[in-house]
């Protein structure tokens, strides 16, 4: 396989759990 | 032994891997490599251990550069704060 650099990405964000 | 820190989740992606932190209520995805990486030195190893995985399965690189992909992921991941200290 074709060697790729390692990379971490940010993908977004979810809203936290709010009765 | 790097441990990620509590409140981290992991899952494994068709594309490598995804961590979605629960404090920060952010989420990251790592490419197959970095989840590698990341998998190998979870599982107990050594950088030496995810170093000698990359060299062996994949073409291209070699040793010196391998260990510095290792060494550059480990600290993004703890820069995000995905790590214990």
């Amino acid at each position: 396989m074709t060697y790729e650099r390692p990379t971490l990405a940010k993908a977004g964000s979810f809203r936290k759990a709010t009765k | 032994m790097l441990t990620l820190r509590p409140g981290v989740l992991l899952t494994e992606t068709e594309y490598g891997m995804a961590l979605l932190d629960q404090k920060s209520a952010e989420y990251w995805t790592l490419n197959p490599t970095a989840a590698l990486v990341l998998r190998t030195l979870l599982d107990g190893h050594g950088a030496e251990r995810a170093v000698d995985l990359l060299t062996t399965r994949y073409e291209g690189i070699d040793t010196a550069r391998a260990a510095e992909d290792v060494d550059r992921i480990v600290s993004e991941l703890r820069g995000a704060g995905l790590l214990t200290p």
